[in-house]
């Protein structure tokens, strides 16, 4: 056939075009982690560590770290780019923000981030508490390396938590809304290890305020529905003015939202949740039923003063990252959403949290 | 494939178009490039649920298709050179022709300079973009050779590379949220007819069609409104699905969207999927191309019949890769491609038109003359 040539020729040159632009793999450095942090010099404001991976002649595996100060995220990478012999390359990396800049805003270096085609939407982001520089460069025996590290803990999180999954796309997507306001996990590197301290609040992009772990589990409840979540909930006995702990495990939870707009804008949680307990330090018999309905009762006791406490606290802070916003937005017209003063009406909301607690068994052991 | 080789009235034994290929060959020339950008169109020129306009644009298509099938109808299967030799003298419509030549050469060459320009920006920033102009006008030329059944047979081949691709979206749907499509119906848009316009250049390519009259089998006009249909309703779902992906104003704020949509898909075994995607719509870019030179062929060959038909095809490609040769930036590209998309629109309306007002013409006096020599 007379097509078979010219056929064959286009096949040859497709072939050919992985000839130009090649990249060869032992001259890049492909980053894993990057940090962005409040420098101390006023000419180049932010200051960026990447920790990426090398191979030594022998063979053996290590990592390296290179900083620069710079007045853009941009720039930092091109001072980087002058202190190695290697090829500064973006992959599924971490990035970090280290306190200080992320309470000034991270937006500038996330949209600048989203531009470059190198950084994927699945890139992880986090606050440090303190600097992230400090983090990266933390030697920990038991770790090899702290950026591998961090992305699979992250990446644990994620499957555990549904608030705590947390990436570029989840990040910008909520930035943009104007019904919601992102979240991110805040790591510490104060003690041995690289721990997850909670959750950051955001407005607009600035970082606001840390909530504690157990607050970052109660906002997991409000924000929606939870698949195979645990919960450990701790309840003064009113007797003898002890603590116990009880660990709630395999939570399955309904979360329905609604808005009462006569009674003065009330949004009412409704939380429908079942789960086994695996743990109970209390006094109660909890294999007779009686007293599973009790505490039943007392867990929805717990769950309810405690997503009271938090929302006022969202609500001083003036974040919303369980996005009320949405659910009144979707009630009102567009133009009273247009000339709403959201914060004002948003710190005079009132609350009322329903919940409705289940538990299905009560371990292996009476 | 099976296809009957048949005529019309059997005195033609050359082999016809089968509706089905048609259908598919509708679905492959419609202009999706802009598919690309057309939730951020939608979000900028309507305003919140923005997708919802892509229903009324198809209404308007689905008129302009009308058009074509009243000529096929009333004209009974002529050509419309054929019926517009009759009534108009060549001479007259030599530069309508040129008109329609040009916009059809330069929107073919626009769209394959943006989908290169893309291409570049996102995957090999460093490939030369002749070479790719090259490669798309080689492609395109071995199409051209073989004629209009040829090429549709290829393209209903290239359709079965890219349609998989589609499944990808149901890795999406863990983060869809009907929360973010809003109450709001086209709330905060700026330009609804700007808007339109837009959105219409997506269904480009149809109006192509107008020149199959002699090529396709008798009941081939179901054919059209298939195809359009199967546009539709893809534009539709990846848009409506980008609405409720992405937030509003991330989506006015993301250049291309369906591209990061795509982005987002992670497969075990594949992540960043949109590589792949982009490059398989290739496939679809260059059915687009070949179909608006496989119409200026038509155009040039019926102006002048003398010249062999590959002649023309040289002479066509030539053009589309020098014009494609000559913008510099993306922004130019598209400044470009809307304006001659906007040419477009109007030739796919105008032309039909045309052709309809000829044919009624005839109609009429084919109606008088048969009354006087009834009167004699």
């Amino acid at each position: 056939m007379q097509n078979k040539i010219p056929v064959l020729i286009i096949i040859c040159c497709l072939l050919l075009t992985g000839c130009r632009g090649s990249k060869v793999i032992e001259d890049l450095a492909i980053l894993e982690a990057v940090s962005f942090d409040q420098s101390d010099s006023n000419d180049n404001p932010i200051k960026t560590t990447v920790l990426f991976p090398t191979v030594s002649k022998e063979g053996m595996a290590g990592t390296q770290f290179l900083s620069a100060s710079g007045k853009s995220s941009h720039e930092t990478f091109i001072n980087l780019q002058n202190l190695t012999n290697l090829k500064l390359v973006g992959g599924q990396s971490t990035i970090l923000f280290g306190k200080d800049l992320s309470k000034k805003g991270i937006f500038k270096i996330v949209e600048s981030l989203s531009r470059d085609p190198e950084f994927g939407t699945r890139v992880k982001l986090a606050i440090v508490e303190g600097k992230g520089e400090e983090l990266l460069k933390k030697k920990i025996p038991s770790i090899p390396d702290n950026a591998e590290y961090l992305y699979t803990f992250m990446e644990k999180l994620g499957t555990q938590n549904r608030i705590l999954n947390t990436d570029k796309y989840r990040f910008l997507r909520d930035y943009y809304d104007d019904g919601i306001d992102p979240v991110l996990p805040v790591f510490t590197y104060e003690k041995d290890n690289i721990e997850l301290k909670g959750l950051g609040t955001f407005k607009d992009d600035q970082y606001i305020s840390l909530l504690t772990l157990s607050e970052t589990h109660i906002l997991n409840l409000l924000c929606g529905n939870i698949h195979n979540g645990s919960l450990m909930v701790n309840m003064v006995d009113e007797k003898t003015k002890k603590t116990n702990q009880l660990f709630l495990s395999d939570i399955n939870s309904n979360n329905d939202k609604k808005v009462n707009k006569r009674k003065n804008k009330t949004v009412e949680i409704m939380l429908d949740l079942k789960g086994s307990v695996l743990e109970y330090t209390g006094s109660l018999d909890i294999s007779n039923e009686k007293y599973q309905r009790q505490l039943e009762k007392q867990i929805e006791d717990y769950i309810k003063t405690n997503s009271k406490k938090l929302l006022v606290k969202l609500q001083k802070d003036q974040t919303d990252p369980i996005g009320i916003g949405t659910l009144i937005r979707n009630r009102t017209s567009y133009e009273k959403w247009k000339k709403l003063n959201w914060n004002q009406t948003y710190s005079n909301l009132n609350f009322k949290v329903n919940v409705k607690v289940d538990l299905i068994n009560t371990g292996k052991a009476k | 494939m099976m296809v009957k080789k048949r005529g019309i009235n059997g005195d033609l034994m050359k082999e016809r178009l089968h509706p089905f290929q048609l259908s598919i060959l509708i679905y492959m020339i419609q202009n999706s490039l802009i598919l690309y950008s057309l939730p951020r169109y939608t979000a900028e020129y309507f305003g919140t649920n923005g997708w919802i306009s892509i229903l009324f644009i198809f209404v308007l298509v689905n008129i302009n298709i009308l058009l074509i099938v009243f000529i096929y109808k009333l004209g009974k299967g002529r050509s419309i050179f054929e019926i517009i030799d009759t009534t108009v003298p060549k001479w007259i419509m030599v530069p309508f022709y040129l008109l329609i030549i040009c916009v059809w050469i330069g929107i073919a060459s626009m769209i394959m300079r943006l989908y290169i320009f893309i291409f570049k920006m996102m995957f090999f920033p460093a490939l030369p973009v002749s070479l790719f102009i090259f490669f798309f006008i080689l492609l395109s030329f071995q199409l051209l050779k073989g004629g209009i059944y040829k090429m549709s047979k290829a393209i209903v081949v290239l359709c079965a590379i890219v349609q998989p691709m589609l499944f990808l979206l149901f890795y999406l749907i863990p983060e869809f949220e009907f929360a973010r499509y809003t109450t709001f119906i086209f709330k905060g848009g700026t330009d609804f007819l700007k808007g339109a316009l837009h959105v219409y250049t997506a269904f480009l390519g149809i109006e192509v069609s107008i020149l199959f009259f002699p090529m396709v089998e008798k009941k081939w006009t179901k054919a059209l409104f298939i195809g359009n249909l199967l546009s539709t309703v893809g534009y539709i779902l990846i848009t409506a699905i980008c609405y409720g992906f992405f937030s509003f104003n991330q989506i006015l704020n993301d250049l291309f969207p369906v591209m990061t949509l795509f982005e987002y898909t992670e497969v075990s075994f594949l992540s960043r999927a949109e590589n792949l995607c982009f490059s398989v719509f290739a496939f679809k870019v260059l059915s687009i191309i070949v179909i608006y030179f496989w119409g200026a062929q038509q155009f040039l060959g019926n102006m002048i019949k003398k010249i062999k038909p590959n002649v023309w095809i040289f002479i066509i490609l030539s053009c589309g890769f020098i014009l494609a040769m000559l913008p510099d930036s993306i922004v130019d590209v598209e400044k470009w491609l809307s304006w001659l998309s906007y040419c477009a629109i109007g030739i796919a309306w105008a032309l039909p038109l045309f052709v309809l007002s000829i044919l009624f013409i005839q109609i009429f006096k084919n109606l008088i003359d048969r009354e006087t020599d009834h009167a004699k």
